[in-house]
């Protein structure tokens, strides 16, 4: 009996002891999707966060994405404004309905302003938040964050739900999106140079009429659609510059992680002939040496493709051609190499990670020059080489256009 | 236990049983056997005494008494009352040689026993056989006459099959040893009858097999079974509670079945069977928890289709304890562990929902086994409008009406069916009690409750113990050679020894039973 009593002394402890403080039903929070930072005037910071509306979302989808606030809208963009991170969050707190809920948000954008300014508070906030999942993207936004979030989107329902959806058909864009945790670590890595992910609005082509919604008339961002083309580099905490096209895909090769590309070439010697050349595969090695007290870095890139394309008469079963074709996209491969390195030697950041090869390599010397790093970086060696071979040339040997 | 005592006062009470301590013997006089009777059987309206003269000059005074109803009239009749009137011998004049003579000679009937005293008439009455009293003699004879209308052998309804034989167990005691010994045709089929119960007299029937029971374990059960000093049994549900091992365990550690062929395999394995006179249901003793989780098409199906099948059971039992709880505890403590889109739907579903999860889900559990238990208790052709209500005032009406949110529906609907998924009604319902203790901890606690619950019932699944076998037997404690009839059925020609526990002799078959295909 006593042994009975004492279960159910331990058993009514485990009701009181750790409490229902926790709880909450799923419909009082006010589900965030997405978070833009931007620092506004006077230094402030304005935190954009997209609260979901569950209620208006239908199930079946369809719908067409509805602005920002007013009842009835899928999602409802909300700003606050304060001297921090916490701060601002704190006034969206204070004007949402609902629980704020960050354990869903999946993206986190930041304004061009405030990443030029610095944003390792931000990354120390949500780190330090419990809720919040360290499997975030980050961007980095040409122009206002929280514009972004104004796009309506044309294939999802929210926003957040287009860039997310972009962001898992990845491997084939030109851009490398990091998680927050990546971002976390890069921030204490050697070189404190790396690259986040580049998002921006661009105008949208066609143009979209103007569906008389009163908010849409009223969003500027209304006609724009959302691109992850591009990287920023990062250096010591704030943005540095944005790649161009060529730079970020000479940022993918050099890291291994290139995505498939459509090359143009002409033929030299055969007149008016043009190949579109789909390079679906390339991997990339680098190595490092010591030659006469100089850095010198061997890059070697072995790529395959496929004929995609043929403009003009081109016999693609001439050995001949096809060899002046690997040659020029050889040479096209090398180049985007080239700039890339050039690019990142001139802003004096090594966000390409050629310090850990270095450090792989000869770790001793790493020791006494890892300080030294910014000083050496642009003063390195490298020797490009690409192997290029065309796999397939699709079932017609000839073009049709003869 | 002097706690509750400062309480409740129990007072030592014996069963009242009349015939306890009735030595009388029959006595010579006739008048005053038949005077005894009458005596006993005081306003029992269905006894009959029929008071004959017998010998061969009609001289000797004789009664035949039987309960009408109980007696197989024909053979009452023809093989009793015409045999002794009309068929006496010229020398069965009277005391000793008449009574021998009936006996021996004249009764046409295979169970006659003599009857010394007074009670084993009485019993013998009761049983529905005939007694026949002479006067001048101090005995009486037992006639076999039991008859009475009984329902036929017939598919049972608790137990459905695909494959498999159709006969159940009836309420005739003798028709279920029957079809058991049809069954298991050989002299070690060994079946030892009791009686219990001091006004019922129920007969109990052990049935096992000698050579293959541990005798420790029979010894068990037949002490257990002596000790039962009750009024009545009036079906083996009684003997259950009286002999388990975990009377105030949820799970169940008596098997039962209305299946001959369930009975029998069981049997075969060691186990003891318990079969009450009176109800189709038989025991089978000791019963672990994979006992429950079988079917008897699990061993005439093919092997791997069984398989399949035993992890659709075990899931759908987890199922049906954890998931009403895990729903409560996700959409209330640990959102972050929906997909976005899931989490979406979910909130927006419950938009206008007025309770708290909880009590969204309580109430429809709540409805869900009351139209469960309104099914099982009305008549078949009500019992489909009661479904039909059902499923419209669930399904439809009270979702848009936002009493509840369709995901509960769901939920609610997959726990349902999974819970029909186990093949053991008695397993069924302790799934249903524990659901509804996971649920209150997982609304309190979350996960951490959930887990905790469900860590409670396996450590008392661990604690406890079926006639000596532990009730997760052979996973814990692991005897692998045991595992080929848990999670997986192996194949006939693969499963060469029985269950190490609770057989004896294990050795079932020879090896190399696998067909091959011929040579050529």
């Amino acid at each position: 009996m006593k042994r009975l009593l004492c279960y159910l002394l331990i058993f009514s402890s485990l009701f009181v002891l750790p409490g229902c403080w926790d709880a909450s039903e799923i419909e009082d929070l006010g589900i965030s999707t997405a978070i833009a930072v931007d620092r506004v005037s006077n230094g402030q910071i304005q935190v954009t966060l997209q609260i979901l509306n569950p209620a208006h979302i239908s199930p079946s989808g369809g719908g067409v994405g509805g602005g920002t606030g007013g009842k009835g809208a899928e999602y409802w963009n909300v700003s606050g404004t304060g001297d921090n991170i916490s701060q601002a969050l704190s006034k969206i707190s204070d004007s949402l309905p609902k629980k704020l809920y960050l354990a869903q948000n999946n993206i986190i954008i930041i304004g061009e302003e405030m990443a030029r300014s610095g944003f390792g508070n931000l990354i120390d906030y949500l780190i330090r938040e419990p809720t919040t999942r360290l499997t975030n993207y980050v961007f980095v936004s040409r122009g206002k964050a929280s514009d972004i979030l104004s796009i309506p989107p044309n294939l999802e329902e929210l926003p957040s739900d287009e860039i997310q959806e972009s962001i898992y058909t990845i491997a084939l864009k030109n851009t490398a999106p990091s998680q927050m945790k990546d971002v976390a670590a890069c921030f204490i890595g050697p070189t404190s140079s790396f690259v986040t992910a580049k998002i921006e609005g661009i105008p949208r082509i066609p143009q979209q009429p103007a569906d008389g919604n009163q908010t849409s008339q009223n969003n500027p961002e209304a006609n724009k659609q959302i691109n992850l083309q591009g990287l920023a580099v990062i250096k010591e905490g704030k943005l540095v510059d944005f790649l161009t096209q060529d730079e970020s895909y000479g940022y993918m090769l050099i890291t291994n992680k290139a995505p498939r590309i459509v090359f143009n070439v002409g033929c030299p010697g055969v007149e008016n002939a043009d190949v579109a050349i789909d390079v679906i595969r390339a991997v990339t090695k680098t190595n490092v040496k010591i030659e006469n007290g100089r850095l010198i870095y061997n890059i070697g890139v072995k790529a395959e493709g496929n004929i995609s394309e043929i403009t003009g008469d081109l016999d693609v079963l001439n050995e001949k051609n096809i060899e002046i074709i690997n040659k020029e996209v050889e040479k096209g491969l090398a180049d985007r190499i080239k700039i890339t390195i050039e690019r990142a030697q001139d802003l004096d950041s090594d966000f390409l990670g050629f310090l850990p090869i270095f450090h792989r390599t000869y770790p001793k010397e790493y020791k006494i020059y890892k300080d030294s790093w910014n000083k050496i970086f642009p003063n390195v060696g490298f020797n490009i080489k690409v192997h290029y071979a065309t796999r397939r040339y699709g079932v017609n040997t000839r073009s049709i256009q003869e | 236990m002097s706690f509750w005592h400062r309480f409740i006062n129990r007072k030592t009470l014996k069963p009242y049983d009349h015939n306890a301590n009735d030595d009388r013997h029959i006595v010579a006089n006739i008048k005053e056997n038949i005077k005894n009777i009458n005596e006993a059987f005081k306003n029992c309206s269905d006894l009959n005494i029929r008071e004959i003269k017998i010998g061969n000059d009609n001289s000797v005074n004789a009664a035949v008494i039987n309960i009408s109803g109980m007696t197989d009239t024909p053979l009452l009749y023809d093989g009793i009352l015409k045999s002794i009137m009309l068929e006496s011998r010229p020398d069965d004049n009277s005391g000793k040689k008449l009574f021998d003579s009936l006996k021996n000679k004249i009764l046409p009937n295979s169970e006659i026993y003599e009857l010394t005293y007074f009670k084993e008439a009485l019993s013998s009455i009761l049983a529905g056989d005939t007694v026949i009293f002479i006067d001048g003699i101090d005995k009486a004879l037992s006639c076999g006459t039991k008859g009475w209308s009984a329902r036929a052998v017939t598919e049972p309804d608790s137990e459905g099959t695909v494959r498999g034989p159709r006969e159940g167990f009836t309420e005739t005691l003798r028709v279920n040893t029957s079809l058991l010994r049809r069954k298991i045709r050989t002299s070690d089929l060994k079946i030892e009858s009791i009686f219990l119960g001091k006004y019922t007299h129920t007969e109990i029937n052990i049935a096992y097999i000698d050579g293959i029971v541990d005798t420790n374990i029979l010894n068990e059960v037949k002490s257990r079974l002596s000790r039962i000093d009750t009024g009545s049994i009036l079906e083996s549900g009684y003997i259950e509670e009286f002999i388990e091992d975990a009377p105030n365990s949820p799970f169940p550690t008596v098997y039962h079945s209305e299946k001959p062929d369930k009975i029998a395999a069981n049997i075969l394995e060691g186990c003891v069977a318990i079969i009450t006179d009176g109800t189709p249901f038989v025991l089978t003793v000791p019963a672990t928890f994979w006992n429950f989780m079988t079917a008897s098409d699990d061993y005439y199906e093919r092997y791997f289709i069984t398989g399949l099948i035993r992890f659709l059971r075990i899931t759908g039992f987890l199922i049906s304890i954890l998931l009403p709880g895990l729903y409560i505890a996700v959409t209330t403590y640990h959102q972050d562990f929906l997909p976005t889109a899931l989490l979406i739907s979910i909130a927006g579903s419950r938009t206008n929902v007025p309770f708290p999860a909880l009590v969204e889900a309580l109430l429809m559990e709540f409805t869900f086994e009351a139209l469960r238990e309104a099914g099982i208790r009305l008549p078949k052709q009500i019992g489909q409008a009661i479904s039909i209500v059902g499923a419209l005032v669930l399904g439809q009406a009270a979702v848009s009406a936002s009493l509840v949110s369709p995901a509960m529906v769901i939920v609610v609907a997959i726990t349902g069916i999974s819970s029909f998924v186990t093949p053991s009604y008695d397993l069924a319902i302790t799934g249903r009690m524990l659901r509804f203790f996971i649920m209150i901890l997982g609304s309190m606690l979350g996960l951490f409750g959930v887990i905790i619950g469900f860590l409670c019932m396996l450590v008392h699944m661990e604690s406890i113990r079926s006639f000596g076998i532990p009730y997760l037997y052979p996973v814990t404690p692991l005897v692998i050679s045991d595992l080929k009839d848990t999670f997986l059925r192996m194949p006939w020609w693969y499963m060469h020894t029985r269950p190490s526990f609770p057989a004896v002799n294990i050795k079932r078959m020879s090896d190399d039973l696998k067909p091959h295909t011929p040579e050529g």
